[in-house]
């Protein structure tokens, strides 16, 4: 049976090491070359690791950074959608939820200009502010800053964190919530100790696709960010493409990479402690 | 079931419409201390939302709501000294077994050596005192449902509320919790209010039975009152082997179809006669009648008998011998003790 098994399994393995893992190890393998004359030659240096240590060192914070924020804002929003699609919405939630699935097929580039044409100069925010009076001239803060990437980022990747987070929370039964407050729970302790603790897997996998999907985004910092608000991403663009620097531009990919998986691998140690002894337990 | 000292559940005029539908008419209920009532009735009487107004889950479109002397009407589940018995248990599936019993303390912040003594007492309540680490779905349905029971009694309720607590239960099994539920109400003392739609698990348990039926308490009373005496069609009907007989009456004097005559009070007009079969038995000058079948149920015999008027009597003896008397085609004459036959108005 195994055996069998294992020969089915054959084909499928060597596409992926053809198609996926071969290219990334030679990626890999690449951070340690080294250009002369714009020429790529094998070489065993690390000083396109140093350069993004030493370089890309703070950038890389900073990335990190908006992705953890953009990932727990997406979880806590997605989280509070979903339960009110769960629970609130009666019939109606299943509709609420096709409703989110539509706008994932807005676009991301049709987003981030509408984006653009609300936080502009001349964009919505400012006509409407100036319009009350609050302020005389545009702001200027509101587009190509940190915050605009934020809101951008967490309007774009909000359908992702919804998904997961809802089809946990239908596994939620409700008689595990009345016979929750049938034993005096009150409304909030319901929801940290009887409903978070269950949807656990979901908020986990939402956070950590919106974490992973911000934090290596080009696109939103280099339309939305400015100067303040550029991000990791677009300086692996800027290496692999303008400098040519090859093994820089894989070294910066690859740091960015491991940096994540440490930190989700960090945060899922968390959750599993979590699971284990859950809040409200007693031993 | 009447006490002399104020009843601990006293519902009044509590009713229940969604929308255009009466689910719970008006009724009145009450309960006394160490009571154990069932409320018994077809699926969708009505029974799961009277029990869920009493815990608090549903708000009542009218009427009032009293425990110990306390209005409870517009409190909330948490806020009721009520704890429920979920048919599909609702038990925490991210919790141990004793964690789950100790869910209501731990929020209480109960001190930890008290939490530790109490979930142990439940779980030997019904008996799991070896199952306290355990995960919840690695037990059974019966283990499932004892751990239920533990997490609502640890919190000593003045009501137990158990919603049809055993209907998931198999045969056997479902004798055994019954067994246990009775050992556990008189080793507490406590008062439980549950729902069924078994006629013989709520006289198997319970003290005080009230028969719903679309939305309407037809009878509250003890079981043998509402054996017996059953004050509608209904309850003659639904609880328990029956026959129903047609009938007039006339000044104060009821005429059966079969033949028989005797005296009642009350209004003129269509009558039937309810009679349990065990209470018909062979008697000189009775009834004639004609056996149709005999069915031998080990410690009874079973009997239909043809009266003259078509209808069909059941007959039940426990007679040893019965059996000759009762062969298929033998003409017999029966009867029965007036105090045993309940004379109710027809519709
Ligand atoms: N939330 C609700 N909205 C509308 N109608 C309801 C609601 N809950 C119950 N009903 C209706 O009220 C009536 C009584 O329901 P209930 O659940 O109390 O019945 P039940 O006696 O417990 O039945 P069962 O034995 O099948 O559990 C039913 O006709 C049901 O359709
Ligand atoms: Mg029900």
């Amino acid at each position: 049976m195994t055996r069998h098994f294992n020969l089915f399994m054959v084909p499928a393995l060597a596409v992926l090491a053809f198609v996926f893992a071969i290219p990334i190890l030679l990626l890999f393998a690449v951070s340690f070359w080294s250009v002369k004359n714009f020429r790529l030659q094998p070489d065993f240096s690390f000083a396109a690791w140093q350069r993004f240590l030493t370089v890309y060192g703070d950038l890389t914070l900073y990335t990190l950074l908006v992705g953890l924020l953009v990932g727990l804002l997406c979880t806590a929003l997605g989280f509070v959608f979903a339960y009110a699609a769960r629970f609130k919405a009666g019939r109606f939630g299943d509709l609420l939820l096709v409703a989110t699935l539509i706008t994932l097929f807005g676009g991301y580039l049709v987003k981030i200009y509408a984006w653009k044409s609300i936080l502009g100069a001349d964009g919505l925010l400012n006509q409407a502010l100036m319009w009350l009076g609050l302020t005389d001239e545009p702001l200027a803060f509101l587009i190509y800053s940190r915050g605009a990437v934020v809101v951008a980022l967490v309007h774009f990747l909000l359908p992702f964190a919804i998904l997961p987070i809802y089809a946990s929370l239908r596994n939620v039964s409700e008689a595990t919530i009345e016979a929750a407050r049938d034993l005096g729970a009150s409304g909030a302790q319901v929801i940290t100790r009887i409903v978070i603790p269950q949807t656990l897997p979901g908020l986990f996998s939402a956070f950590a696709f919106c974490f992973l999907l911000a934090a290596g985004d080009y696109v939103t910092p280099m339309l939305l960010g400015g100067t303040s608000g550029s991000m990791l991403g677009q300086f692996v663009l800027l290496e692999f493409s303008t400098n040519f620097n090859w093994p820089a531009g894989s070294a910066l990919s690859f740091g960015l990479l491991f940096a994540c998986l440490v930190l989700i691998a960090a945060l899922a140690a968390l959750g599993g402690r979590m699971m284990r002894r859950p809040a409200g337990a007693v031993s | 079931m009447t006490s002399a000292t104020a009843p601990l559940l006293k519902l009044s005029g509590v009713s229940k419409s969604f929308g255009p539908v009466t689910a719970v008419a008006p009724l009145d209920l009450d309960v006394a201390a160490g009571d154990f009532c069932a409320i018994l009735g077809p699926s969708g009487c009505g029974k799961s939302t009277l029990l869920r107004m009493i815990a608090g889950f549903i708000e009542p479109s009218a009427g009032k709501i009293a425990i110990a002397g306390q209005d409870v009407t517009r409190l909330g589940p948490e806020k009721r000294p009520t704890n429920m018995v979920f048919q599909s248990y609702g038990l925490f599936p991210h919790l141990t077994v004793a964690e789950n019993v100790a869910f209501g303390l731990a929020l209480q912040k109960r001190p930890r050596a008290e939490i530790a003594e109490r979930t142990q007492e439940a779980l030997r309540l019904v008996r799991l005192e070896t199952f306290g680490e355990r995960s919840i779905d690695r037990l059974s349905g019966g283990q499932q449902q004892r751990v239920a029971l533990a997490r609502a009694l640890i919190m000593r309720p003045k009501v137990l509320l158990l919603d049809e607590p055993l209907a998931a239960l198999d045969l056997k099994l479902r004798h055994q919790m019954q067994e246990e539920l009775r050992r556990i109400h008189q080793e507490i003392g406590g008062t439980f209010i549950f729902v069924t739609h078994d006629q013989s698990e709520a006289f198997a348990l319970a003290n005080l039975v009230a028969v719903m039926n679309e939305g309407k308490v037809e009878q509250i009373g003890s079981p043998d009152r509402i054996y017996l005496h059953p004050a509608t069609l209904f309850v003659a009907d639904f609880v328990g082997e029956t026959t129903i007989l047609a009938g007039e009456r006339r000044k104060g004097r009821v005429r059966l179809k079969a033949g028989l005559e005797f005296d009642s009070k009350g209004a003129d007009g269509p009558v039937r006669v309810v009679v349990r079969p065990e209470r018909v038995e062979v008697r000189f000058g009775g009834i004639p009648a004609v056996v149709t079948d005999a069915v031998f149920f080990g410690s009874s015999l079973k009997v239909s008998l043809k009266l003259p008027s078509g209808e069909m009597l059941i007959l039940r003896s426990s007679d040893a011998n019965a059996g000759e008397h009762f062969r298929p085609g033998a003409n017999v004459n029966v009867g029965w003790d007036a105090k045993d036959q309940q004379v109710i108005d027809a519709p």
